[in-house]
């Protein structure tokens, strides 16, 4: 390996403000030649962002930075602020995760490449536009004379991310940063913006610093990866050997809670294998894998037979304005049975799940429930019937309300529904409390006091309180780092196991949806295209949009 | 906010359930008790409470301290503060007392002040979150219904009101939050839209809530800090619409505050400045104080201004 473009050596990152106080980053040494694409990988607040902050010197003046950073021979660490800007945006470019925020709404995007090259070099404003175009023309922006002129909310999500990249490459910087660049993106877009970044890494030579959660991704995408936890590098290998030859027990932990296409698992046949972090005495960290045995009494294989359906949805359209997000859809549920339902973003999934639990009234078409119809009962009925049917829904954060403790979130459903009883009430909550993995104690306490995964236990307790027949499930595992991911996937297919509960699981993620299905249902622009077993559809797909879908998982 | 210390204590007082969340909304609103703490350590807050709680007591207390009818005359006419004893603020041009009139004019005012601000939010808030929360052509009506209101210039409005329905305390009371309400709608409006699209606003439909239940127990607990700051001004904008409407005689004419001192203290201003000055300091030192505590308010509890009520 020839001499490194970016060698960091012990860094340490303390924050200590009023929000965030503690050590980040915790001794991190690596190495990055030039032209090399090597990741950090690791689950959030392992450090991963904070390091790819302070190599640019990004992070608060409260921030405490240690260690050395030295960029093509000079030390980072000890730069002033001049000598900074001339680093950041022109020797390294950073891209971020949210490509919304990275823009600005009110400036045309040419006129935002734009100014990173005044501010960078001295090319008159002919010269200026000629540049531009290039480089729109090199992130395969199409249509570029156009689209120079295009605000970027009149572009797609995965446009606007080019539109970042264009940004950052546009000083044809050595080392590219790019900090969760396809996080916020559909997983067909994903692909082709990873593609995007490794042609430009090979065209111009640059080193690429890719920093992510998904270990597939980086996988297929870097050279090098470097695992990440708690601020320490774990393990650091290349990456084809990434999945058969990490040592580390927390690598592996991560890769076998880590659900992939080809793998040969089901909830009925195995649960995913989670993995635990143990801190001893002495802060030193250890890690134990565990694979949750199948509950004793396995469920039904087999969900009973169409003509028991607890679901039926027939012919439903739902329009906002005057656009049909759900067109004339049809589908049944089994008693017992998982249906996954998947698509790209905006092809109506969460539309459809909204309207099965009576936040949207659909312009046409029934629901029926155990044969009831649930749109046209009467008031009282139809509250009976919507008890039947909870939701469970992504983001933990904003679907608990800050100011309710965990006990009146849980008790006041029950009071709600004419429990009258304190101490049955909370009986009640303690109960699903435990059913859902939590300590009794989280009754008292404020929803912003829980971790994402915890936040999602509560949101299923809520979903189970009132002891529903069916729960939809919308991405209820997308928001949560992987190894939350399996926790929350083995509880609720145990929850399924006990409860005899149905499912409707919405996802973007065709591995989750394999192992955690019975069934499979494929939406496009508000239609289903396209419906079969799991197993059956993933290897012999019949619809055009089911082989996108499966091509973009790989 | 770290693991709560006196979990025990909340064990034995608070029962699991709406009992509770209604006592809770009812001793304010059900937010984190170390929300009350971080209000009463912001320096702003402190000082503009401590102004205010002064101005409260000598309001309170102005019966003791200066017995009698601050109406009727007392002693010699235009005496200088500290010329006598009796009067350390002087006398005015009729020889009534300027203390009591300061002290009994305090308790109109701040009477004044908050009636027609809670009154003003009352009105606010309810036509405010029917807007927000239902949406719609419900909406639509609401907002420009409050339109009409913004246009028109409110004091100008308040001036007729009073001057229509003859000046006493009630009138004053009624036209001050006739013409304040459409503040908070507006905010309370803005707020329920913002968080009528939430997560957990959609999940309480889905637990089987009705509206107002959603509106009572969802929605306005989080609205609530935003509401409060604004109420703590709209306080100091009563305070000072009533001392102007004081001051044209459109005050009650059977009670003293201190816009109707400054009103008669104003044909002496070149000889006897203290008339309008005394009256005039302290409504400068209510006003402040309210937007200081306003200010700190904002600070502390507005989740707009980086340090949220709620931190993940």
């Amino acid at each position: 390996m020839s001499a490194p473009l970016l060698s960091v050596r012990d860094l340490t990152v303390d924050y200590a403000s009023v929000r965030r106080q503690g050590r980040a980053v915790d001794g991190v040494s690596f190495d990055i030649a030039p032209g090399e694409a090597v990741a950090l990988v690791g689950e959030s607040g392992c450090g991963k962002s904070t390091t790819a902050l302070a190599l640019l010197r990004l992070l608060p003046d409260s921030t405490r930075i240690g260690g050395s950073i030295v960029f093509d021979g000079q030390n980072i660490n000890g730069l002033d602020e001049k000598a900074l800007r001339q680093l950041r945006g022109r020797r390294i470019g950073m891209v971020f995760q949210e490509p919304m925020t990275s823009l600005n709404p009110v400036q045309r995007i040419g006129h935002q490449i734009a100014e990173v090259l005044r501010v960078h070099t001295n090319l008159g404003s002919c010269a200026r536009r000629a540049r531009v175009l290039e480089l729109l023309h090199q992130v395969a922006i199409p249509d570029p004379t156009r689209n120079i002129r295009a605000f970027p909310h009149e572009l797609s999500g995965g446009q606007r991310q080019r539109v970042v990249i264009a940004m950052a490459i546009a000083m044809n910087p050595d080392l590219l940063i790019a900090d969760e660049p396809t996080t916020a993106l559909d997983s067909a877009i994903q692909a082709q913006i990873l593609e995007l970044l490794d042609r430009l890494r090979r065209e111009l030579g640059m080193a690429l610093l890719l920093i992510s959660h998904d270990l597939p991704l980086v996988e297929q995408w870097s050279d090098r990866v470097i695992v990440v936890h708690h601020g320490q590098v774990m393990e650091e290998l290349p990456s084809q050997q990434l999945f058969a030859q990490s040592q580390h027990a927390y690598t592996r932990g991560l890769i076998n809670a880590s659900v992939r296409l080809h793998d040969d698992l089901h909830y009925t046949n195995g649960r995913l294998v989670e993995v635990a972090a143990n801190v001893d005495p002495s802060g030193d960290h250890s890690f134990t894998l565990t694979r949750p045995p199948l509950p004793a009494s396995a469920p039904a294989l087999t969900p009973s037979p169409c003509d028991t359906s607890l679901l039926s949805v027939s012919n439903i359209s739902v329009q906002y304005g005057e656009r049909r997000v759900v067109d004339d859809l049809s589908l049944r549920l089994g008693r017992g049975e998982t249906l996954g339902l998947v698509g790209e973003s905006g092809c109506g999934k969460s539309t459809l799940s909204r309207t099965i639990v009576g936040l949207l009234r659909p312009s046409a078409g029934s629901i029926r429930l155990n044969g009831q119809d649930i749109l046209n009962s009467d008031a009282a009925a139809r509250r009976a019937l919507r008890r039947r049917v909870q939701m469970v829904f992504q983001d933990p954060y904003a679907s608990l309300n800050p100011r309710h403790r965990i006990g009146e979130l849980l008790g006041n459903i029950l009071a709600f529904h004419g429990e009258r009883d304190p101490i049955q009430r909370q009986g009640e909550v303690f109960k699903v409390l435990d059913q859902v993995g939590l300590p009794r104690s989280a009754a008292y306490r404020w929803p912003h006091e829980f971790s994402g995964g915890q936040r999602q236990r509560i949101g299923i307790a809520r979903a189970l309180i009132l002891q529903p027949e069916l729960i939809l499930l919308d991405e209820p595992v997308s928001a949560l780092d992987v190894s939350v991911q399996a926790q929350i996937l083995n509880l609720l297919a145990d929850l399924k196991a006990t409860h005899g509960l149905s499912y409707i699981f919405i996802s973007h993620d065709l591995a989750i949806v394999r192992y955690f299905s019975d069934r499979v249902a494929v939406m496009h622009a508000g239609r289903i295209v396209e419906e079969n077993d799991a197993r059956t559809l993933l290897l012999a797909p019949t619809h055009a949009q089911t082989r996108r879908l499966i091509e973009a998982a790989h | 906010m770290s693991h709560n210390p006196d979990i025990n204590d909340e064990l034995a007082r608070r029962a699991l359930g709406p009992g509770a969340a209604v006592a809770n909304a009812a001793a304010g609103n059900a937010e984190p008790s170390s929300s009350v703490r971080r209000v009463l350590l912001n320096p702003l807050v402190v000082v503009g409470l401590t102004i205010l709680s002064a101005i409260g007591a000598l309001a309170l207390l102005a019966p003791l301290l200066t017995p009698g009818d601050p109406l009727s005359i007392a002693g010699p006419a235009r005496l200088w503060p500290g010329e006598i004893a009796a009067f350390p603020l002087g006398t005015d041009a009729l020889g009534r007392n300027v203390l009591a009139g300061v002290l009994h004019g305090a308790r109109a005012s701040i009477f004044v002040g908050l009636s027609a601000t809670l009154l003003g939010v009352v009105i606010g808030i309810l036509i405010g979150a029917v807007a927000g929360y239902f949406g719609g052509w419900v909406d639509d009506l609401i907002v420009r219904f409050i339109e009409i209101f913004q246009t028109i210039p409110s004091f100008v409005l308040l001036v007729v009101l009073v001057a229509f329905s003859g000046p006493s305390l009630l009138t004053v009371i009624l036209g001050i939050a006739l013409v304040s309400w459409d503040v908070i709608a507006r905010l309370t409006r803005s707020e329920f839209r913002r968080l009528s699209a939430q997560d957990f606003v959609s999940a309480a439909r889905v637990v089987g809530y009705d509206h107002s239940h959603i509106i009572r127990h969802e929605i306005l607990p989080n609205a609530a800090p935003a509401l409060i700051v604004t109420g703590s001004i709209m306080v100091a904008s009563a305070l000072l619409m009533e001392a102007a409407l004081s001051f044209m005689g459109l005050g009650d004419p059977n009670l003293v505050s201190w816009g109707s001192m400054i009103g008669s203290g104003r044909e002496l201003l070149r000889t006897h400045w203290y008339l309008t000055a005394i009256p005039g300091g302290f409504i400068v030192v209510s006003v402040l104080a309210l937007n200081l505590l306003g200010d700190g308010l904002n600070d502390v509890l507005n989740p707009r201004h980086g340090a949220a009520g709620q931190i993940s």
